[in-house]
C-alpha cells in the first residue's frame, strides 16, 4: 500500500464522525440514590481498604463505612467483596474534543506575519467549546477508570485554554465543571508561516508574553485614568495572557522528551510564568533544573513497548555433539551481528530508563500526576504494573491518578478521595486494582454508575495450545466510516514466524510487507511506520484469529483504536 | 533504576572522569602566539591554563597526560557549523532576527563528538542563510556528555547573528514566494529598511522611557535585535559570496554605524581584500570549496592566503559534519595553495576564528590564564599524517582516542529500528549545498 494512500486514508479517518452508538450499559434512571454493599474502601491513596458500604446520593458521597443507613429508594448494588478506589483524574488530555483535520495549507499572504489563527497562536480558544459529550474518547478514559479530564484544544503553540470535565453527561453543560482554568502550549511550529520552527515558537513566545506585559500595564493605567493616554486596542491573545500574567493560571507545557522539557524550563526562567510540565517521558536527565524552577510535573504513562527477547536456543545446540552439528552451531553464531547486539542491548536500556522514570520521581520527592496526551488510556493498567516492577509504589501511582491531580487543578474539594460531601466519582475493581488480572466491574461519575463491558475475548481451553494455521489470503474491513476500509492480508510463513503483506482496496497491487511476526496462540500483534515526507505514524494491528476469520483493532498513532475483522478468502497466499 | 543510572554514568564516564584539573606533560606546544615550545608542560587548574614551563610537578589528584612526542595545540575553534542545534533555518520571512539558535540546542547530536575527535573544542551553531538576516546563533563549548543544553553555551561570548546575501534569500524568498528579496538589490533593501526602523524603535523607547510619550511602544523582538546590531552589541556573520554584494554591505554598515562583521564563505574575497581590510571586516572561508551553486563559481584555493596577506583576520571554517573533523588538514591547504606558514596556517583554525567570534580573549592559543581547550595530535596537526589523540575541554578531556567506545551516543530512542545491516548515514555533501539550507527544502517545493 501506498504510503500516502495509507496515511490520506489514516488521515481522513479524523475527519469523519466516528458512529457513535449510545451506551447500552447507560442505567435507567429510576434513582439518583444507590448503596454499594460488601466493598473493600479505599478511600485515598495509601490508606488501608475498610470493609463496608458507600451511599450515593444525588451524584454525591454521602456517607461510607460500616454503619450506613440504606434509604428505601436506594438502588443497591451488590459489590461482593470488590475493591472501590476514587475515580482517577487525567491530568491533561484532549478527552472530549475531536481532532480537526489539517486540511490545506492555507497559503498566508505574509508568511512572515501570518494571522494568529494561522500561526497557531489561539490561547483564547476554549476547549469547552469544542467539547462534545458523545465523542469516544470519553467513553474510553472511563472505561480505564477515568473520572474526571482536564481537557485542552488540539493546535499548534498555543492551542487554547483548558476546562475540566466530568465523563459523564447529555451534554458539554452537564458535563462542565471549571472552565479556562489553564493555557496549553506545545513547541510545534505553524505550516509554511512564522513560527514555523523551535527557533520561532520560543521567540514568539518571549514576544507574545513581553506584549502581553505591556498590554496589561497600558489598560491599567487607562481603567484609572485615561487623559492623555492612547486608548488600548483589544487583543484577545494577549489578553488570554493576563491570567497568566497574574499567576491565577498555569501554563500547561507540552513537555515529553529531555530537549522539550529544557526548552519550556528556559521559557519559564526568562519570563516567569507558573509552569506545569506535560506529558513527561525523559523527565530524569533535567531532575535538577526540575527542582530548582519549581515547575509542576505530568509525566505521561505511556511507555515504549517492550522488546520481545529472541528464543535462546543457542543452549540446546551446544549439547548436542557431531561434527555436523558444530558447523550448524558455528553457522548461527555467524548470523548474530554483535553490532547490531551492542545496539538493541542500549536500546532496551532505554526502554527501561523510561519505564523508571516514574520510580525516580518518587525516589527524588517530586509529586507528580500523570496525562494521557499522548498514549492509549487503555493500556494504563499494563504500564502502571511495568512502572511498579521498576519501583513505582503502588501509593504514589495512585496519588498520581487522584489526590495530586486534584491537588493541581484545584478540585481537591470534590474529588480526589473518597469522602463525604465529594462528587461520587469512584471505580470498582474486582481485585486490588494494581494487580496483574484486576478488571474495573463499574465506573461512577457524578453518580451514574457505568458497567464496563467484557472484552470479548475467546478463550481457549487449557490443553488447546495448537496454533491455527493462519497462513492464505485474508480479506479484512475496519471499522471506519470511509469508502477505502477494505483490503488483503496475505499471510505466509518463513520458518518459524510470518509475513504479513497488507494492501488496500483503493490500490490492490501495492503491498507493505512487514517480517518476523511472531504467532501467539491465535494472536497476531504487528506493527509497522508509514511515512509521507516527513510525517510519520506507526500503525499497529492485534488480531485474534479463528480458522476462516479473525477478529481485532488497528491503531493509527495517537489517533486511535478501530475495530478490525476479516475472513479466509484462501489457504494460498499466492493465490489470486 | 540506580543501576541503570550508573551504567548510564559508567558509559560516560569515559569522558567525564577527569576533573577540571589537568596536566599535561613534556608535549611539543604550539602555543600559536608565543612560538613552539618543544618539551614543555602545561597545567590546567580549575579549567583554565595556569603554567606553562618545562617540569612542572603534578599536585597530588591531578591527572597527568604525558605528551613526549606529541603536538599540543589550542583547541580547534570552528567559525561555522550547525553542529547540535536542532533547528537552523526560520524560513518564514526575510528577516528573522528575533529567533535564536541558542534556543534549540541539542547536547546529543553525536556530530559534537565526531568534531572532538577532530580536535574542536568550539564551534559557531549558525542560523541557516535562507533570509537576508537570519536569526541569531550561538557560540559552543563541545561538553560531550552533558544533558542540559545550557551547558553547551559558552557562557559571556559575544552576541552574534546570521546575515545572507544572494542566490538563498533570493530563491526562498523572491522565487519561492513572489516577495521581496526578487534580487540582489531586494537584499540589500531588506537591511536598509530593517535598519531604519530599528533606528526609529530606539527613539520611540527613548521617548517613553523618557516619559515625553505615555504610550509604550509595540513591543518588536525582530526590531529589539536589529537595535542590538546598532548599537554595537551583536556581531555579524554574513554568508557571501560576491565580490560586488560583500562591498554593498560594507556600504550598508557604514551607513549604519555597525562595525562587526565576518564575511562567511566570501569565495571572492580574495578580488576585494584590501576593501575588507580596510573595513576591518573579517573572513571565515572554505579551504577549496565551490561549484555548488550558480554564484560560487568564480572561487580559488588561495582565497585564505590572500586575504590573510592581505591584512584581513581570516578563518577557515567548514559548514560541514564531515568537514570539521578534519579542519587541521583543511588550513594545510593553505601552505600548498599560498605558502602560508605554519603559524599562519594554523591561526585559521585557531585565534583568528576566535577573534571573530568576539573569544580571543579568552581561547584559540596557549597562554596562562585561557581557558584550557587543548588539541593533542600524534604528528604535526598540519601533516597528513597527524592523527587527534585526545581532546580536552576546560580542562576534562572528552575525546581520548584510546577510549573511544564503539557506541557514544547518550540519548537513545526507544522505539529507534535497529536495520538488520548498519547503513551508512549520507551527511550534508558538498554535492548538493552547503549546509546553510536545511530545513527549507519544503519551502522551496524540494527544489534545488
Amino acid at each position: 500500500m501506498k504510503h500516502s494512500t495509507l496515511l490520506t486514508f489514516i488521515l481522513v479517518l479524523f475527519i469523519l464522525p466516528f458512529g457513535n452508538s449510545q451506551n447500552s450499559n447507560e442505567p435507567s434512571k429510576i434513582t439518583s440514590t444507590f448503596v454499594i454493599q460488601n466493598v473493600h474502601i479505599i478511600s485515598q491513596a495509601g490508606q488501608a481498604p475498610i470493609f463496608g458500604s458507600i451511599l450515593i446520593k444525588d451524584g454525591l458521597i454521602e456517607s461510607k463505612g460500616t454503619s450506613v443507613n440504606i434509604p428505601f429508594d436506594a438502588e443497591i448494588i451488590d459489590g461482593d467483596s470488590m475493591y472501590v478506589y476514587p475515580g482517577f483524574i487525567d491530568a491533561l488530555s484532549h478527552t472530549g474534543i475531536k481532532k480537526e483535520e489539517e486540511g490545506e495549507r492555507v497559503k498566508a499572504k505574509n508568511p512572515g506575519n501570518p494571522p494568529n489563527d494561522l500561526a497557531g497562536i489561539t490561547p483564547d480558544k476554549s476547549a469547552m467549546d469544542l467539547v462534545s459529550h458523545k465523542e469516544k474518547s470519553i467513553k474510553d478514559l472511563r472505561s480505564s477508570g477515568f473520572t474526571i479530564s482536564h481537557t485542552v484544544p488540539y493546535g499548534k503553540m498555543l492551542p487554547g485554554n483548558g476546562s475540566i470535565i466530568l465523563l459523564d453527561g447529555e451534554s458539554k453543560e452537564e458535563m462542565s465543571l471549571r472552565e479556562n482554568v489553564s493555557m496549553y502550549a506545545q513547541i510545534k511550529g505553524a505550516r509554511g508561516v512564522y513560527p514555523g520552527t523551535i527557533i520561532g515558537v520560543m521567540a514568539k513566545w518571549r514576544e507574545l508574553y513581553r506584549s502581553a506585559e505591556f498590554a496589561k500595564k497600558h489598560k491599567s493605567q487607562y481603567q484609572s485614568n485615561p487623559v492623555g493616554l492612547k486608548k488600548p486596542s483589544y487583543d484577545k491573545e494577549l489578553e488570554a495572557f493576563f491570567p497568566i500574567l497574574e499567576k491565577k493560571q498555569k501554563v500547561f507545557f507540552e513537555a515529553s522528551n529531555a530537549l522539550t522539557i529544557q526548552r519550556a524550563l528556559s521559557l519559564q526562567k526568562d519570563l516567569g510564568f507558573e509552569l506545569v510540565l506535560a506529558d513527561v517521558k525523559q523527565g530524569q536527565n533535567a531532575l535538577d533544573k526540575i527542582k530548582s524552577s519549581g515547575a509542576q510535573i505530568l509525566l505521561s504513562f505511556e511507555l515504549p513497548k517492550e522488546e520481545k527477547k529472541e528464543k535462546e536456543k543457542d543452549g540446546d545446540e551446544k549439547e548436542k555433539d557431531g561434527d555436523e552439528k558444530e558447523k550448524k552451531s558455528e553457522k548461527k553464531k555467524d548470523k548474530i551481528d554483535p553490532e547490531k547486539e551492542a545496539l538493541e542491548k542500549r536500546k532496551a536500556e532505554s526502554i527501561k530508563n523510561y519505564v523508571a522514570q516514574a520510580a525516580f520521581f518518587e525516589e527524588n520527592n517530586i509529586p507528580f500526576s500523570f496525562s494521557l496526551v499522548s498514549g492509549k488510556a487503555n493500556d494504563l493498567h499494563a504500564n502502571l504494573r511495568r512502572m511498579i516492577e521498576a519501583g513505582l509504589s503502588e501509593k504514589t501511582a495512585l496519588q498520581a491518578l487522584t489526590s495530586n491531580p486534584a491537588k493541581l487543578l484545584q478540585i481537591d474539594k470534590v474529588a480526589g478521595t473518597i469522602d463525604k460531601g465529594k462528587l461520587a466519582n469512584l471505580i470498582m475493581t474486582d481485585k486490588p486494582f494494581f494487580e496483574e488480572k484486576a478488571k474495573i466491574k463499574y465506573v461512577f461519575v457524578q453518580g451514574n454508575p457505568f458497567k464496563t463491558e467484557e472484552k470479548k475475548k475467546k478463550k481457549k481451553s487449557e490443553g488447546d495450545k495448537d496454533q491455527i494455521d493462519i497462513k492464505g489470503k485474508w480479506s479484512y474491513e475496519m471499522n471506519i466510516p470511509m469508502p477505502n476500509n477494505t483490503g488483503v492480508i496475505l499471510i505466509e510463513k518463513t520458518g518459524e514466524t510470518f509475513q504479513v503483506s497488507i494492501s488496500s482496496a483503493d490500490d490492490p497491487t501495492d503491498f507493505e510487507v512487514i517480517e518476523d511476526i511472531e504467532l501467539d496462540g491465535d494472536n497476531l500483534v504487528f506493527d509497522f511506520d508509514v511515512d509521507n515526507g516527513g510525517m510519520q505514524m506507526n500503525i499497529g494491528m492485534d488480531l485474534n484469529f479463528d480458522e476462516e476469520s479473525f477478529e481485532g483493532t488497528v491503531t493509527a498513532g495517537q489517533f486511535g483504536t478501530f475495530d478490525m475483522n476479516g475472513t479466509r478468502t484462501s489457504k494460498d497466499p499466492k493465490n489470486n | 533504576m540506580k543501576k541503570l543510572i550508573y551504567t548510564i554514568i559508567g558509559i560516560l564516564s569515559v569522558l567525564n572522569s577527569n576533573g577540571q584539573d589537568i596536566l599535561v606533560k613534556n608535549g611539543t606546544l604550539i602555543t600559536i602566539t608565543d612560538g613552539v615550545k618543544e618539551n614543555t608542560d602545561i597545567l590546567i587548574r580549575n579549567g583554565k591554563i595556569s603554567q606553562i614551563s618545562k617540569g612542572i610537578k603534578a599536585g597530588a589528584g591531578i591527572e597527568v597526560v604525558d605528551a613526549d612526542g606529541m603536538f599540543v595545540m589550542p583547541g580547534i575553534i570552528d567559525a561555522h557549523s550547525h553542529l547540535a542545534i536542532d533547528a537552523v533555518n526560520e524560513a518564514t520571512d526575510p528577516n528573522t532576527a528575533m529567533v535564536w539558535v541558542g534556543d534549540a540546542l541539542n547536547p546529543y547530536d553525536v556530530g559534537m563528538y565526531r568534531a572532538l575527535a577532530g580536535g574542536v573544542t568550539i564551534s559557531h551553531a549558525m542560523h541557516g542563510s535562507a533570509n537576508a538576516v537570519g536569526g541569531q546563533c550561538e557560540t559552543i563549548k563541545h561538553r560531550w556528555g552533558v544533558h542540559d543544553p545550557d551547558q553547551l553555551r559558552m557562557e559571556g561570548a559575544p552576541r552574534t547573528i546570521k546575515f545572507a546575501l544572494g542566490e538563498n534569500p533570493m530563491r526562498v524568498h523572491g522565487e519561492g514566494r513572489g516577495i521581496t528579496p526578487r534580487t540582489r538589490m531586494g537584499i540589500e533593501q531588506v537591511f536598509r529598511k530593517s535598519f531604519a526602523e530599528a533606528q526609529v524603535y530606539i527613539e520611540e523607547w527613548k521617548a517613553y522611557n523618557s516619559g515625553k510619550v505615555k504610550t509604550p511602544p509595540a513591543y518588536d523582538l525582530r526590531k529589539e535585535t536589529m537595535a542590538d546590531i546598532l548599537k554595537g552589541e551583536i556581531l555579524i556573520h554574513c554568508h557571501s559570496y560576491r565580490a560586488d554584494e560583500i562591498l554593498m554591505l560594507m556600504d550598508v554598515l557604514r551607513d549604519y554605524g555597525v562595525k562587526n562583521i565576518t564575511f562567511q564563505h566570501v569565495n571572492e574575497g580574495f578580488k576585494v581584500a584590501p576593501e575588507l581590510a580596510a573595513f576591518g571586516a573579517h573572513a571565515s572561508v572554505f579551504s577549496d570549496w565551490w561549484a555548488y551553486k550558480f554564484e560560487v563559481y568564480y572561487s580559488t584555493a588561495y582565497n585564505a592566503a590572500i586575504l590573510s596577506k592581505n591584512g584581513v583576520v581570516t578563518s577557515i571554517n567548514s559548514d560541514s559534519r564531515e568537514l570539521i573533523r578534519h579542519l587541521y588538514h583543511e588550513a594545510a591547504k593553505t601552505q600548498k595553495y599560498g605558502g602560508l606558514s605554519d603559524n599562519e596556517a594554523l591561526r585559521l583554525i585557531t585565534i583568528n576564528p576566535a577573534i571573530q567570534l568576539g573569544i580571543d580573549d579568552r581561547v584559540g592559543s596557549l597562554e596562562k590564564g585561557k581557558e584550557g581547550d587543548l588539541a593533542i595530535f600524534k604528528n604535526h596537526p598540519l601533516s597528513i599524517y597527524a592523527v587527534p589523540q585526545k581532546t580536552i575541554v576546560d580542562g576534562q578531556v572528552r575525546f581520548d582516542i584510546d577510549k573511544d567506545p564503539a557506541d557514544i551516543r547518550i540519548d537513545i530512542d526507544p522505539k529507534e529500528t535497529i536495520p538488520a545491516y548498519i547503513e551508512t548515514q549520507t551527511e550534508n555533501g558538498h554535492s548538493c549545498d552547503d549546509g546553510c539550507l536545511q530545513g527549507v527544502h519544503e519551502l522551496l517545493g524540494h527544489k534545488h
